[in-house]
């Protein structure tokens, strides 16, 4: 009968269970600690996403890892390390649940015959599966400089990993080579790694297996021991944050005042649960960092250290941020765009650009604590109601034509909002003219807002000046109200974005124009004479993109009006390069979002475009600004309704 | 032994209309449009207000904002008051709205006399009519010495004397010395308007602000009239057309806003050439020529890359 005795050639197996106990002891104080720091954050209020679908997500990321394979290599080996240890785990409880509770009390023994032969195999298997990976991962995380683990004890958790491997499969061997018993060729490769101790006399073979089977073990427990006071806590802290995800939508930072305007005097300085939650949850895997625009060139930001930087600071002040330090990422927070690349990559998709909203507005609006070149825009946004500083009555200037004239709050139909951008910045108002025309000429019904508009909200919100984006809100809502929008098209995807998620519900539907002339184009109700013969790439807009997924639309309609298919970006979509404009980054005097552009215009010339287009007026403002400044002959960058427009006239 | 009494520092401040470039106005009914009106703080007297908080920090004082002002101003007020001052007061009575500085400096005295105010600090320059009247009126109704263009304060002693920086000619400076009372008008140049906390604005958003009027100040409305009336405004020119600013399109599109906002005030770029003299010379013909100093010989140079 295939089988095997448990504790073979183990004198004192009592010790085990007092050592398990110590262990056991160590994982649950520091497991405490985690609960502590937990329960110091904000309790949230409102409703959450239905549980089940966060569940379902949870379960299906966990066993088969979709978003952890984003990265190939790296993902198999964590998948291998996860399943690896996961069966060796139930492996072992397995055996525990024989020997300690159905044996000896319903004299209940499985492990034999056949269940113990797939038993063995399977043990043996994923075991093979585990070392791979965390070989693996150690060759990654010290031989390459730039991946390297931030904090030792992390490095320390990764090597016993691979010391409990490699114990546990010499201790399977040497038992194997000891006893010589047959069954045993179910383990493969105790079975081969037996061989290499068949001449070792038995007496040592017996000591030295007694020794490295007592080190396994307490390398074992030491690695439970450890969980909590390293990064494998995230092997608790993802699925509890998963699972307790309190987000709808991505990008969206928790409203900061409740109706009517009150502040609960803890909202600002303290962060909420999931939020600390989120905050044990990162792993350090420097995925964010990779992808992170900002990153490479900035002095101190990575989403990956503000996140640690985060942690450590708000445990140490026992969740005030008021006493995290200014310094590193956390100071320097004021250059990130907010393009959500990190949350596209991130394998948990932790709210890191939440965070960082999060730290902003505590650093404007409670602390007043910002980068001074920020004030004369909120002054501006404050007294004018727009960043240009130019008044309200400004934002009809550029409106040419009488057809056009008359639609002003007199128009039916679709309300065409413009935003700040498009109202006032001389290169996108070519744009916005040239949307008019196209309405115009395909015979829509449309309305302006024109004075009556404000503000969407949106730069003084992803710049931490949540009152101020308020205020704009409640005034927006109300001209909705006034003149009884139903259905508005936004032509830029930052106001898109604020008008579709982050304002309160009001009634009415919120398209981008690509989806509006997508629909416009299949309709047939808008078309052109004659196709572009030139090559196009596209370049996606983050708000756009990766905050809404819309992808699809903008492509359709180059495939309508371009000769060629149209080029696609090497980065193209959910991992599009962010033009540096975005999150108030247009706005500040930092360098990083010039360099950023650059790199994006020689992306684009390297795949040999002659017109960059986009659909968004911060990357074209951004991408053209670039092509001067590099003097790159023979591209050029548009926006989508004017490559349309180009041809229709 | 008696524990020394705070200064009372009183800050005047006004609410401003602008009329930005001529929209909103109509020639023909010589009326404006209130939509077109944009309401703020006089900025220099946000500067007074700034530097009055910075002297709280360095004595013992109390800050009053005093203001004539009707009560649909007290909202663009409270964001001003926010900044963190101690109290604040307001003046208003019925003929009140076109009051000038003089008659305004005189209304306000009375309540600065009311406040037994110590050190008074306004903003030199009005910026919606352009005058710097207010500070020298209110000295002489108050019957103190004035400082005026102040940039910045000192204070030497507990209760003074108080050092004046003041800017002068040829980027230098003026300090002066000075006791207290005093009436100090502001200018910008050294100090940046703090932006207030969020719970100070909520705060000053419910708190409500004391009215003073005619009566309770006890103010004779002939003397008034008679101040009000005192300077006439003959007539006004309307303003050149601003000059349109383009900023240089090699720069980073946030510096060209930047430019473009200012007007082109801000940082000069500067360019550091080294190396041999030989080699400088032609760099500098380049600069010179992309900077449109003279001409170059029809080639374009791309000497710096």
């Amino acid at each position: 009968m295939e089988t095997r005795e448990i504790f073979w050639n183990i004198a004192h197996p009592g010790w085990m269970y007092v050592l398990t106990l110590l262990a056991l002891l160590v994982f649950f104080s520091g497991l405490y600690g985690h609960l502590r720091f937990w329960r110091e954050g904000r309790k949230l209020t409102g409703t959450r996403p239905p549980f089940l679908p966060r569940l379902r997500s949870f379960l299906s990321q966990a066993f088969f890892h979709p978003r952890v394979l984003k990265k190939r290599s790296s993902g198999l080996m964590h998948l291998f390390i996860f399943w690896g240890f996961l069966i060796l785990f139930l492996g072992t409880l397995l055996i525990s649940l024989q020997e300690d509770f159905l044996g000896p009390f319903f004299g209940l023994f499985f492990l034999h015959g056949p269940f113990y032969v797939i038993y063995s195999f399977l043990l043996d298997l994923f075991g093979f599966l585990a070392l791979l990976g965390t070989g693996g991962i150690l060759v990654r995380r010290y031989f390459p400089r730039e991946s390297r683990i931030l904090h030792w004890p992390d490095g320390l958790a990764l090597w016993l990993f691979f010391a409990v491997l490699v114990t546990g499969f010499l201790t399977e061997s040497m038992r194997i080579a000891a006893t010589r018993a047959f069954p045993e060729r179910f383990s493969p490769l105790g079975f081969i790694l037996a061989r290499l101790f068949y001449d070792i006399n038995l007496q040592t073979l017996k000591e030295s297996h007694a020794l490295l089977w007592w080190g396994h073990l307490i390398l074992a427990l030491g690695m439970i021991a450890l969980i909590p006071y390293t990064r494998l806590f995230h092997l608790l802290s993802v699925p509890w944050f998963m699972i307790s995800d309190p987000r709808e939508a991505r990008g969206v930072p928790a409203p900061v005042f409740s109706e009517p305007l009150r502040l609960s005097p803890d909202r600002l300085t303290r962060f909420s649960r999931p939020h600390l939650i989120s905050l044990d949850a990162c792993t350090q895997c420097r995925r964010c960092e990779e992808v992170c625009p900002v990153a490479p060139d900035s002095d101190g930001f990575s989403p990956m250290r503000m996140m640690d930087e985060l942690r450590k600071g708000l445990r140490f002040s026992r969740n005030d941020l008021g006493l995290v330090k200014d310094k590193g990422s956390v100071g320097r927070i004021w250059e990130c765009l907010t393009c959500l690349s990190c949350e596209e990559q991130c394998p948990v998709s932790l709210p890191v650009t939440d965070q960082v909203a999060e730290v902003r507005r505590h650093r404007v609006m409670a602390l007043s604590r910002f980068p001074s070149e920020i004030i004369p825009l909120f002054r501006n946004l404050e007294i004018f109601g727009d960043p240009f500083g130019m008044g309200r009555y400004a934002r009809e200037d550029w409106i040419q034509g009488e057809g056009a004239k008359r639609k002003l709050r007199g128009g039916k139909g679709v309300l065409v909002w413009m935003g700040c951008q498009l109202a006032f910045h001389d290169r996108s108002r070519k744009v916005a003219g040239s949307f008019l025309k196209l309405l115009e000429g395909s015979n829509i019904d449309f309305t302006l807002l024109g004075k009556e508009e404000t503000c969407c909200g949106d730069l003084a919100r992803r710049l931490g000046n949540e009152y101020l984006s308020r205020k704009s809100v409640s005034q927006n809502i109300e001209t909705f109200r006034k003149y009884g929008i139903q259905k508005i098209v936004t032509l830029c995807p930052h106001c898109f974005h604020a008008l579709k998620d982050e304002y309160p519900p009001w009634g009415g539907e919120v398209l981008h124009y690509t989806q509006f002339l997508a629909k416009l184009m299949e309709g047939g109700v808008l078309s052109v004479p004659s196709l572009l013969d030139q090559k196009v790439a596209y370049h996606d807009s983050c708000y756009l993109g990766r905050y809404h997924q819309i992808y699809e639309e903008p492509r359709s309609i180059l495939k309508r009006i371009v000769k060629d298919e149209p080029i696609e970006m090497v980065r193209n979509r959910a991992a599009s390069l962010c033009c540096g404009g975005g999150g108030g980054g247009f706005w500040m005097r930092g360098n990083w979002g010039e360099r950023i552009n650059q790199k994006r215009i020689k992306e684009a010339r390297d795949r040999g475009a002659q017109i960059l287009c986009t659909s968004c007026p911060y990357c074209l403002v951004m991408l053209e600004e670039a092509i001067r400044n590099q003097e790159i002959k023979g591209l050029e960058a548009m926006d989508l309704i004017e490559v349309i427009d180009r041809l229709r006239s | 032994m008696e524990e020394t009494k705070s200064v009372q520092i009183i800050v005047c401040c006004r609410v401003i209309r602008l009329l930005c470039e001529e929209r909103g106005f109509d020639p023909v009914k010589g009326s404006v449009d209130p939509d077109f009106l944009v309401r703020m703080v006089n900025p220099t007297d946000e500067h007074a207000l700034e530097m009055a908080l910075l002297l709280r920090g360095r004595m013992k004082a109390e800050i009053t904002v005093l203001a004539v002002a009707p009560p649909e101003d007290e909202e663009i007020l409270r964001r001003s008051l926010a900044m963190g001052v101690d109290r604040a007061c307001r003046i208003w009575d019925s003929g009140f709205e076109t009051l000038r500085a003089s008659a305004t400096a005189y209304v306000l005295a009375a309540g600065i006399r009311r406040l037994r105010g110590d050190l008074i600090l306004c903003g030199q320059r009005a910026m919606d009519t352009n005058e710097m009247e207010l500070g020298g009126y209110l000295a002489e109704f108050l019957s103190l010495p004035q400082i005026s263009g102040v940039t910045a304060l000192e204070v030497a002693g507990e209760r003074g004397p108080l050092i004046c920086r003041r800017r002068a000619e040829r980027m230098g400076w003026d300090l002066v010395k000075t006791p207290i009372p005093v009436v100090v008008t502001a200018e910008r140049g050294e100090n940046e308007p703090r932006y207030p906390t969020i719970f100070s604005i909520l705060a000053w958003l419910e708190k409500e602000i004391p009215v003073l009027n005619r009566a309770s100040l006890g103010i004779d409305e002939e003397i008034l009239k008679d101040w009000n009336t005192m300077v006439k405004v003959l007539g006004w020119t309307r303003p050149k057309p601003k000059r349109i600013f383009t900023p240089p399109s090699d720069l980073a599109p946030e510096e060209r806003i930047r430019l473009a906002l200012t007007g082109g005030l801000g940082t000069k770029q500067a360019n550091l050439l080294t190396g041999e003299a030989r080699e400088i010379v032609p760099q500098l013909v380049d600069v010179l020529i992309k900077q449109k100093f003279f001409k170059g010989n029809g080639e374009k140079s791309n000497g710096r890359g």
